[in-house]
């Protein structure tokens, strides 16, 4: 029989030390809300107040079936540490505006039940929910695949829209070496089709400065994990002009937006520094590898999908050495005491 | 500073200590003390006094049944009758305590005298005999007689390192001590030097704005003897491991201590107990402590006999404000919480801390399961991953918590205090620790 993991944290309510640092978990995930934030206000100015409405039934799912959960489970019930808004906020953004209502809806429910909740119940999470959730939404690539123009509202109160009256998302595009009239300039500001959140890249990049600036992340992970973007489909280019396409590459779609994303929840994430270096760099180069495949519409999820699980393996196979347990110096030791 | 040394890991303290710039009061009120015939790595004591005596400042009270250090009065006064006592640091067992009300005037034994050879003259059988006879122990540490160590190192030791750091949070007694009495620790240096038969010591600092322009620095001078090695100032720098790293490039690791490979850790302190023992002949009866924390009114720098208990200093202090608080003894990372206010301080304790009940409480709201944020792995000292151990413990899986290098764990608690999700790795750590120790003395 499996045994179930005691859901509360075990910690003596008095016990060294007596000195705890100001920072907690609320205030971490409040960091990432805020750092999404521009992205979601510009997402709202291009495409209209459908994307809002995505975007908030994606959280109130993702809260209310956080909530449920826990009183089916007993556990102590901590929406205040703001985790469940913030996968839900992290799935809608992922989001084109125009998909139908029931996606966010499923997407958040699975997100939290599946890759936030379940695992916690053996240990700890394995991979970033809201990617778990996304993932499992893209067996519906075409309604992820197509978004509305920029600037071109569409009514909030319709359910569903068909496909072919929406423009494809320009990443698809790039793979068939053309970027339907749009220029670098269009997809830096955020004004060409694309998920609710990914859209305007100077938004996103104002976000990830920002954790950075309250330390949540260091400064390493997002640049690493941007240059190894740029370098691989620099070097690989889709188009003639190699410049071109690696700018259209790092700049449309999610590979972005991911950069947030892949820490948005540590628990598929690993622990030591290297590790992360590591990690931040195959998810780029992932991202790429993954796109040009042509196998899932967004290259960027999959890849830190698959770089979550193979965290585990990555920290205990670079854990560093234990202090004073240096072989040479263990011998040396040993020496010494046989001269005695 | 052109060099300045670093060291993995580890936090820098930035709150305000509120007795910084306070001088050492000394404390001789008239009260009565509680002083336990203990001291670590020594025999057992029995009392050479008995109810009614009269004793002076310095006089034998507590002698060892074997070779040993004694216990000595702090105070003059009377005995007023000898006790059973648990120490905080120990509930397993009881020690025999003895209770003296201090007359406030602090007379000294007329047996006192100061060591009269000169210090080039002596050999280290006759500091050491010194020390033995003034009872020095290795205080800020593990709190053993000073004399065994140089009975067992001299001429093994290559580096003497003395630290002269203050990285725990609201400790200011160490930086008191260099900043009033200089001369009192480099002559006990100096001593210590000629015990261990080598010419030179490191002095360790760290490089806080508190440590710069200190008396001590001035005192050194260009002394070729003493080197003064500047640190960056983060927690746990007074760890002897790390120092020894440091110096000798050589990692301390469980089972093996600096000694082993050449080199020893004292404190500033110890070095100023030890002049005091060659200059006044003065065993050590008393220490610097700082009583500081958010909830008490007056925080000060005491000098204080050793057997006063908690309340006397709080009472010193002009008592608690601000609520609910919790008395901790020494560092608030590692200390003890004392629930007995009437339990009395000993030569292992360096600082009283009162601290709201809310502020060092982990209460249950703030307490979550762990968010594998990697904090803890940052800071950790001795290069684990307190997260995977403590994550091991919760399922129970103390075979993998030790094979993760739970025993290398040196109790720092810098990863509970760094830990957003407040879920206290480091006890998790401890008991996958102590269960391995454990089960090593069951193999015996
Ligand atoms: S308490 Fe142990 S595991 Fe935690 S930081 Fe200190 S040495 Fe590392
Ligand atoms: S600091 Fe706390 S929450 Fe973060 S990884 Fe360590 S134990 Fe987990």
């Amino acid at each position: 029989m499996i045994k179930l993991r005691k859901p509360e944290p075990v910690r003596a309510l008095f016990e060294a030390p007596y000195f705890l640092t100001e920072e907690s978990v609320m205030g971490i995930n409040l960091d990432f809300i805020i750092a999404l934030t521009p992205a979601l206000v510009w997402g709202v100015i291009c495409f209209g107040l459908r994307a809002l409405a995505v975007v908030l039934l994606s959280v109130c799912t993702a809260v209310i079936s956080e909530t449920v959960w826990k009183l089916i489970f007993r556990q102590r019930i901590e929406t205040n540490d703001l985790s469940a808004v913030l996968c839900g906020l992290v799935l809608g953004l992922c989001l084109p505006a125009s998909v139908p209502y029931w996606m966010p809806v499923a997407g958040a429910f699975v997100a939290v039940v599946l890759f936030k909740q379940l695992p916690k119940l053996f240990g700890r999470g394995f991979c970033v929910p809201a990617v778990g959730g996304y993932l499992f939404l893209s067996f519906f690539q075409n309604e992820l695949t197509h978004s509305p123009k920029a600037f071109e509202y569409l009514s909030a109160a319709k359910f569903s829209f068909d496909v072919s009256e929406l423009a494809e998302i320009p990443l698809l595009a790039v793979n068939r070496a053309e970027l339907q009239g749009l220029s670098v300039f269009d997809l830096l500001l955020g004004r060409c089709p694309g998920a609710i959140g990914e859209v305007s890249v100077l938004l996103i990049a104002a976000g990830i400065i920002y954790l950075i600036w309250r330390r949540v992340l260091s400064w390493k992970l997002p640049v690493y994990m941007l240059l190894s973007t740029a370098l691989i489909s620099g070097l690989f280019p889709v188009t003639l002009d190699r410049v071109d396409s690696m700018f259209a590459e790092v700049f449309s779609g999610a590979a972005m937006l991911g950069l947030i994303v892949a820490f948005s929840d540590f628990s598929g994430v690993p622990v030591t520094d290297s590790g992360r270096e590591i990690y931040a760099v195959a998810c780029g180069a992932l991202c790429i590898g993954l796109r040009y495949t042509g196998l899932c519409a967004e290259g960027a999820f999959p890849a830190i999908f698959i770089m979550n699980l193979l965290s585990v393996p990555l920290d205990r196979l670079l854990q560093p050495k234990f202090f004073g347990s240096g072989k040479q110096q263990i011998k040396e030791k040993k020496g010494k005491e046989e001269k005695q | 500073m052109s060099n300045v040394y670093s060291f993995r890991g580890g936090v820098h303290f930035t709150q305000k200590s509120p007795t910084l710039k306070l001088h050492t009061e000394r404390f001789k009120d008239q009260i009565k003390l509680c002083v336990p015939l203990f001291i670590p790595g020594e025999p057992d004591m029995t009392a050479c006094v008995k109810a009614g005596d009269t004793v002076l400042r310095g006089q034998e009270i507590g002698i060892p049944s074997s070779d040993g250090c004694s216990v000595h009065s702090p105070v003059s006064g009377t005995v007023e009758g000898i006790v059973n006592i648990r120490l905080p640091s120990d509930k397993s067992r009881e020690i025999p305590a003895i209770e003296i009300f201090s007359d406030g005037k602090m007379e000294n034994i007329p047996l006192l005298q100061p060591f009269d050879k000169k210090l080039s003259e002596t050999t280290p059988e006759e500091i050491a005999d010194v020390l033995k006879a003034a009872s020095v122990v290795n205080l800020n540490y593990d709190g053993t007689a000073v004399y065994r160590k140089i009975l067992a190192y001299t001429g093994k030791i290559r580096r003497l390192i003395i630290n002269c750091s203050e990285t725990e949070p609201f400790h200011t007694n160490t930086l008191r001590l260099m900043f009033e009495r200089p001369a009192d620790i480099i002559g006990g240096i100096k001593i210590l030097m000629r015990a261990f038969a080598i010419t030179g010591a490191d002095i360790i600092m760290a490089d806080s704005e508190e440590e710069a322009d200190n008396s001590l620095l001035k005192a050194c001078g260009k002394s070729k003897y003493f080197k003064i090695r500047i640190f960056e100032s983060r927690y746990p720098l007074s760890d002897p491991a790390l120092l020894t790293k440091a110096m000798i490039g050589y990692e301390v690791g469980p089972g093996t201590c600096p000694e082993d490979f050449g080199c020893t850790v004292l404190s500033a302190e110890t070095c100023a107990a030890v002049y005091h023992a060659f200059a006044f002949g003065l065993p050590l009866v008393e220490r610097r402590i700082t009583v500081s924390g958010e909830s008490v009114t007056h925080p000060k720098n005491l000098l204080v006999p050793f057997g006063i208990s908690y309340t006397a200093l709080i009472d010193k202090c002009d008592g608690i404000r601000n609520g609910p608080c919790a008395l901790i003894d020494g560092n608030p990372l590692t200390g003890i919480c004392i629930s007995d206010y009437s339990a009395p301080v000993t030569a292992s304790t360096s600082a009283v801390l009162l601290v709201p009940e809310l502020l060092c409480r982990a209460d249950a709201s703030r307490v979550s399961a762990c968010i594998n944020c990697g904090r803890c792995s940052a800071v950790c000292p001795r290069r684990l991953l307190p997260s995977y151990i403590a994550a091991a413990v919760n399922a129970g899986n103390m075979k993998k918590a030790v094979k993760l290098g739970a025993e290398f764990c040196s109790e720092c608690g810098l990863c509970s205090y760094v830990c957003p999700a407040h879920s206290g790795p480091m006890n998790r750590i401890l008991q996958a620790k102590n269960s391995a120790v454990s089960e090593k003395e069951a193999d015996r």
